[in-house]
């Protein structure tokens, strides 16, 4: 079986590999490891040495890419397009039905979650017209897990998009994610304040120049690591952190202030709203952000 | 550039991009927001909960360490021990949560908690918990740590009151160990009292140094965000440590230095000496606002002027007034003149298995700061979610089908013990902490008991970690035989014990024999009674050395519970006895109560000695007027109900079954409740009262059914009890279908000869025996007085029972003789448990005198009947005789010719037995016939052909074909003989004679008489 891996990574590839003993140990015990998965879930043994060697080919470093093989889900992967029952039932419970989570954050409606997860399903395990099903373009770095997520969270937006519900309003993506009853905090708020809370962020967003917005976005709405961002805006990630603290406690300042205008509040009032509004400003800015403006 | 697919993304993120197409995403990375989007749901941690995801189980290596068993669970992470097999020892792991790193670069965090690890590795000192190493698995990281067994500081404290000298003596050691931490560099800067634990051999150890530094998140929600920002390595101005505790500088989102420790320290202290927090506050800004301002409450207790000035300095908002440094502070402590003179000896210490600190978050910080309201972190590692789940683990290993229900069971008592614990540890403490009533002694005494019973608790829960078949088994009575906490509550009762000897040596050895016993205990609620007994036998000759009274007494009744488990009922007697005294000597009531209730439950029923059972009960029962103790309460009575039900006084045990099947019901113990409800339904068939007692059978069958699967011994025992009074409701198809069901179930559940299979088998005989299938009904009367024989001894009353119902098989065959011999034996053996003048002797007797008839010797049958007629007379003027009573009555009378009192007691015994028996009862049927007898004899031709006829109905639809039918029929042919329907006479004849064939040798005169009738027939 390692001869057919040999084969499908390439010619430069493979000598390098029959050069390092070390990985082509670690190469058999992945294909052990698919062979053990149990006849209704295992995909074809000569099919999935094929497919390791080929997703290998694919990248600039082989060595890296078998470090960072994630062999059991490539091997479930190519189980599903084979159809092999085992593997679509872990595909299901293990993958599309952790989907929740993630897509909520863009839109938490059951209805809507439920219809991006049937589309992700097709759209991953139909065949397309001119090849194999798209489950097949997982490589097999990183988590199967983490690469559905991404490709439903696309999915999401591009729907949303199609139904020209990209542009919702600020206070309905803020009625969405702002504030939800349930933190012992927020609980004590009552509807016209929290109304008062998801404006007044609202509108503190908006004070905020341009590089400010973008890390507080990059944070809160991508969800981006600091060492993502870092990579991105190609910033070190204590100036990056610098500069996220700095936005954050100017956009919590500014909304303090604008809150204690508004609503005329006792300091220790205005703190213990604060505090329910911090405990949830994670969430409250995804909201605020979460639409273009 | 066009969107990448996922797959590019993914390289990306790995960094498997060639450099040129790595730039491009990148570039199309920074305008493009749903690939942003999809690039942060790529690398999002996953949402599961960190229980599904980081929990390690037995056996689990991480890195080279192999888990043992988990040890608690804190804010920071999950602490398991584990063994390190390169140094051979064990260690302490905690696994940080992966929430507190969610957002957090995992190298980083891993760098700068091997930057504290190596730190702390500099440090050895004696109050200072030693990091060993820090790892990383599958992105989590882990601290290898010094296992330390004990509590920590804070449940220690919340243990019972400690005196100023031993709070002192525990805070001057955490001084030292934070004082040599500050000499290398190294800050705690979360100090409180779950971050200090008392080891068990008394030694005070500070925990988690820099930890919540190390891996506080980058989080930019974190209160108060103010202040410094960007130092190296506190990536925002997240708030460290816990804010009850945190200085003032700290407050404000500075890092703060060991002055902040001092402070922290300081907090600590005041709180464990006033028992109350220094500043009154209850958000992080109020108490911001109090500790700049330095209003600090009034000390509640009388301090040294030294201690509560040193204390306020180190309270001082201004770190540059506390005082130069953590040493200075400490040595003032240690300096404490009394402290060296009262108390040399180590710190008495709980045995809690923990390690933890519990991060506060802000929401929980208020209510976790009130006093008496965290009880619950007592039972931490003794009855909590991983512990529960150990358990559960432990149970389904032995593949015992019983497992998953008896689990359930196990879980629910000790769910409902654990629940109690907490509530009474809060409320005592209340009592004495919050709403002064109670005495800090009687706290003081409260406590300790509660911690005995901790301890029990702690014994089982390891014991059933261990489960094994029989653990399974005993399971479904753990949570009746465990035994409630409301001696713990008695305060009268805990005052009045002898309290423990003065001698330190000997209060150590006492509290070693308890924790043995309560070993003891637990293995033998997991159903291992030999380690118990060993166990017990130990404690019991240690105990006795110890020479003091109550333990003496805990040991001998916890001995005598086993003996008499074991069968050994005169050791039983004896090991009670003995323990009586010793707690009578040593005031344990309590304890004397239960040992008076066991002497009577083993003198009644296993030695036969109903007046000493009934003296002993009555004492016991004397003694319990003094105590507020429910749980007691209860266990006497249902001795009292036992005792009883076995002197045949069932009208009296009646209403206290009833009142335990309420207990059991309000305390939602399901096992206790079917049981009681089982005893209620055997207690009602003994009054003859079948339909009520099927009411309560269908009850408690359902409910065992649901609490231990359909299928199981109990469940098959319970069906037999349901079984039995279909039968004697006359419903004998359904009643055979359930002895079936419960003979197969414990065949396949004992597969071997049971008394159980027996008990089933001779049920199924008297029923094969109505259906006339005669050679079927006496093999299995056979096969079960066989089996029995071979499991019982042969003076068993069980045994008697099985051979009376093969005799009475036999009688119905022809062989009247031996079945006579029999019963006259099963009337004396009732005699002497019930009394010579107990209704069930008339019964019997009555039996005897029917049987005389069918022999054909009327002067003995006679006798036999006056006698019978005088023994149910009392309960008959009463008004209180069942319908079986009132039909032997009317029976005997009418034989003996008093027919008017006869005709008027069958009418009240047709009345009785349609109400209490159903109307296809067989009793019922007798009663017809007696009736149509009756008028028939008085020439009331057409009143006698009702009931015959409805007693033929109901035979024939039971499908009967036992002696009963044809005698009926019999009778019924003669009646409509004489009201002249003479074809349909000699019809009904000539049927009950061809009926009457595998009777006949039982029944020659009715033989004789239906041959004389049919010869007048044409």
């Amino acid at each position: 079986m390692l001869e057919v891996l040999l084969l499908a990574v390439g010619a430069p590839s493979a000598e390098l590999l029959r050069g390092r003993p070390e990985l082509l140990e670690r190469l058999s015990s992945a294909l052990d490891e698919a062979g053990a998965l149990g006849e209704d879930t295992a995909p074809g043994s000569t099919a999935f040495a094929r497919h390791v060697g080929e997703q290998l080919g694919r990248t600039a470093d082989v060595a890296r890419a078998i470090e960072l093989l994630h062999a059991r889900d490539l091997a479930m992967a190519l189980a599903c397009v084979e159809g092999k029952p085992g593997a679509l039932a872990w595909m299901e419970t293990s993958i599309f039905a952790k989907l929740g989570a993630p897509l909520a954050r863009v839109d938490a409606s059951p209805a809507f979650v439920a219809e991006v997860v049937q589309h992700v399903r097709t759209w991953l395990l139909l065949p397309r017209e001119d090849g194999p099903p798209r489950l097949m373009d997982y490589s097999g770095m990183g988590p199967l897990r983490s690469w559905v997520r991404a490709t439903a969270v696309r999915a999401a937006l591009r729907m949303r998009k199609a139904k020209g519900q990209e542009e919702p309003t600020e206070s309905e993506v803020l009625a969405r994610h702002a504030l939800p009853d349930v933190t012992p905090e927020a609980m004590y708020l009552r509807a016209d304040v929290r109304q008062h809370v998801r404006e007044a962020l609202a509108q503190v967003v908006r004070t905020l120049d341009t590089e400010e917005q973008e890390v507080l976005r990059l944070f809160f709405v991508d969800q981006l690591s600091l060492t993502r961002m870092g990579e991105l805006l190609g910033l070190h990630k204590s100036t990056l952190s610098r500069r996220l603290s700095a936005a954050h406690s100017l956009l919590e300042k500014r909304t303090r202030k604008l809150l204690a205008d508004r609503l005329a509040l006792s300091t220790p009032e205005l703190e213990s709203l604060m505090r329910a509004v911090r405990s949830q400003l994670d969430l409250s800015l995804s909201g605020v952000f979460g639409a273009p403006r | 550039m066009n969107c990448p697919d996922e797959g590019s993304l993914s390289l990306y993120v790995a960094g498997l991009l060639a450099a040129a197409e790595h730039e491009a995403l990148r570039a199309h990375l920074r305008d493009c927001s749903e690939c942003r989007a999809a690039l942060g749901a790529l690398e999002a941690p996953d949402d599961e909960p960190p229980e599904a995801r980081g929990a390690l189980v037995p056996g689990d290596r991480v890195g080279r360490f192999v888990v043992l068993y988990p040890v608690g669970e804190g804010g920071m992470g999950r602490v398991y021990a584990a063994y390190d097999p390169e140094l051979d020892r064990n260690v302490a792991l905690k696994v940080l949560h992966a929430r507190q790193l969610r957002r957090l670069d995992l190298p980083q965090a891993k760098a700068r908690l091997e930057r504290e690890a190596r730190a702390m590795a500099r440090l050895s000192h004696p109050h200072v918990a030693s990091i060993h190493d820090v790892g990383e698995r599958d992105g989590q990281l882990f601290l290898v740590m010094e296992l330390l067994e004990g509590g920590t500081l804070r449940q220690w404290l919340r243990e019972r009151p400690r005196s100023r000298q031993e709070v002192l003596t525990a805070f001057a050691q955490a001084a030292e160990g934070l004082a040599a931490a500050h000499a290398v560099g190294i800050v705690h800067r979360d100090f409180k009292p779950d971050n200090v634990v008392l080891t068990r051999d008394g030694q005070v150890r500070v925990t988690d140094f820099g930890l919540a530094h190390a891996v506080a998140s980058p989080q930019v929600g974190a209160p108060v965000p103010k202040g410094t920002l960007g130092e190296p390595l506190t990536v925002s101005g997240a708030l460290l440590g816990t804010p009850a505790y945190s200085a003032p500088e700290q407050l404000r989102g500075e890092r703060g230095d060991a002055r902040a420790d001092q402070f922290s320290f300081c907090v600590a202290l005041y709180e464990a000496l006033n028992g109350q927090h220094p500043f009154q506050a209850t958000t992080p800004e109020e108490l911001l606002a109090r500790v700049e301002a330095g209003t600090i409450r009034s000390e509640t207790t009388r301090l040294p002027g030294w201690l509560r000035a040193a204390v306020r300095r180190g309270l001082s908002a201004s770190p540059v007034s506390r005082f130069g440094s953590m040493a200075e502070l400490g040595r003032l402590l240690s300096r404490d003149p009394h402290r060296w003179k009262k108390r040399a000896a180590a710190l008495a210490v709980g045995v809690l298995l923990s390690v933890m600190a519990v991060h506060q978050s802000v929401a929980t910080w208020r209510q976790r700061n009130e006093l008496c309201r965290d009880s619950a972190r007592h039972l931490a590692g003794i009855w909590d979610a991983r512990s529960r789940e150990a358990v559960h683990r432990a149970f389904l290993a032995t593949g015992s089908p019983a497992a998953p229900y008896s689990f359930q069971a196990v879980a629910t008592a000790l769910d409902r013990f654990a629940q109690d614990w907490v509530a009474q540890h809060e409320e005592s403490c209340a009592a004495t902490r919050l709403r002064g009533e109670q005495s800090d002694q009687m706290l003081e005494l409260r406590m300790a008991c509660l911690e005995r019973r901790r301890k029990d608790l702690e014994a089982l829960s390891a014991a059933l970690q261990r489960a094994e078949a029989t653990t399974v088994e005993e399971g479904f009575q753990l949570g009746a035989s465990l035994g409630g906490l409301s001696r713990c509550a008695d305060t009268r009762a805990l005052r009045e014990a002898v309290p423990l000897p003065d001698d330190p040596a000997v209060q150590a050895e006492v509290q070693a024999v308890r924790a043995e016993l309560s070993r003891s205990q637990a293995e033998a609620l997991a159903g291992r009674r030999l380690e118990a007994m060993k166990l017990a036998v130990a404690s019991r000759e240690r105990a006795l050395r110890t020479r003091y009274r109550p333990l003496e007494a805990e040991a001998l009744l916890a001995m005598g519970r086993l003996q008499h488990r074991e069968g050994a009922f005169e050791e039983a007697r004896r090991s009670l006895t003995q323990a009586a005294l010793s707690a009578e000597a040593g005031r344990s009531f309590a304890v004397l109560v239960q040992s008076l209730s066991a002497l009577a439950w083993v003198q009644s029923t296993r030695l036969a000695a109903p007046e000493e059972a009934f003296h002993h009960l009555q004492r016991a029962e004397a003694v319990l007027e003094q105590l507020q103790d429910p749980d007691l309460a209860a266990d006497v009575k249902a001795t009292r109900a036992e005792l009883l039900e076995a002197q045949g006084r069932f009208d009296e045990a009646e209403p206290l079954l009833a009142e335990l099947v309420d207990r059991a019901g309000a305390r939602a113990d399901t096992w206790e409740w079917a049981q009681m409800r089982m005893r209620q339904g055997v207690l009602l068939m003994k009054q003859g009262r079948p339909m009520d007692a099927r009411r309560i059978h269908e009850e408690a069958t359902a409910r065992y059914e649901k609490l231990r699967g359909p299928s199981d011994w109990e469940v098959a025992t319970a069906l037999l009890n349901l079984g039995a009074t279909l039968y004697e409701q006359g419903e004998l198809t359904r009643a055979e279908e359930l002895f079936q069901r419960a003979l197969r179930t414990y065949q396949s559940f004992f597969g071997k000869p049971a008394l159980d299979t027996a008990l089933t088998l001779t049920n199924l005989a008297l029923l094969y025996s109505e259906w006339g299938r005669s050679r079927e009904a006496l093999q299995a009367a056979e096969e079960a007085v066989a089996m029995a024989r071979q499991l019982l001894t042969p003076d068993h009353p069980y045994l008697g029972m099985l051979e009376g119902n093969r005799l009475t098989i036999l009688g119905e065959m022809g062989d009247r003789t031996l079945e006579l011999e029999y019963s006259r034996r099963q009337m004396a053996q009732r005699e002497r448990d019930y009394g010579a003048d107990h209704a069930e002797v008339g019964l019997d007797l009555h039996s005897i005198g029917v049987l005389l008839r069918e022999l054909g010797r009327p002067a003995e049958a006679r006798e036999a009947h006056r006698r019978a007629r005088l023994l149910l007379a009392p309960r008959l003027e009463a008004g209180k005789s069942s319908g079986e009573e009132l039909l032997a009555t009317a029976d005997a009378e009418w034989f003996l010719g008093e027919t008017v009192d006869a005709r008027r007691h069958a009418e009240a015994a047709l009345k009785t037995l349609e109400r209490a028996y159903g109307p296809r009862a067989l009793p019922r049927v007798d009663a017809l016939h007696l009736m149509g007898r009756m008028h028939l004899a008085r020439g009331e031709l057409a009143q006698s052909l009702l009931p015959l006829q409805e007693a033929l109905k109901v035979l024939t639809e039971q499908s009967i074909t036992s002696a009963r039918t044809p005698l009926v029929r019999a009778t019924l042919a003669q009646a409509l003989h004489e009201t002249g329907a003479a074809r349909e006479a000699c019809a009904q004849a000539r049927i009950a004679r061809a009926e009457l064939v595998p009777w006949a040798r039982a029944h020659p005169r009715e033989q004789a008489e239906l041959a004389a009738f049919l010869s007048r027939c044409q």
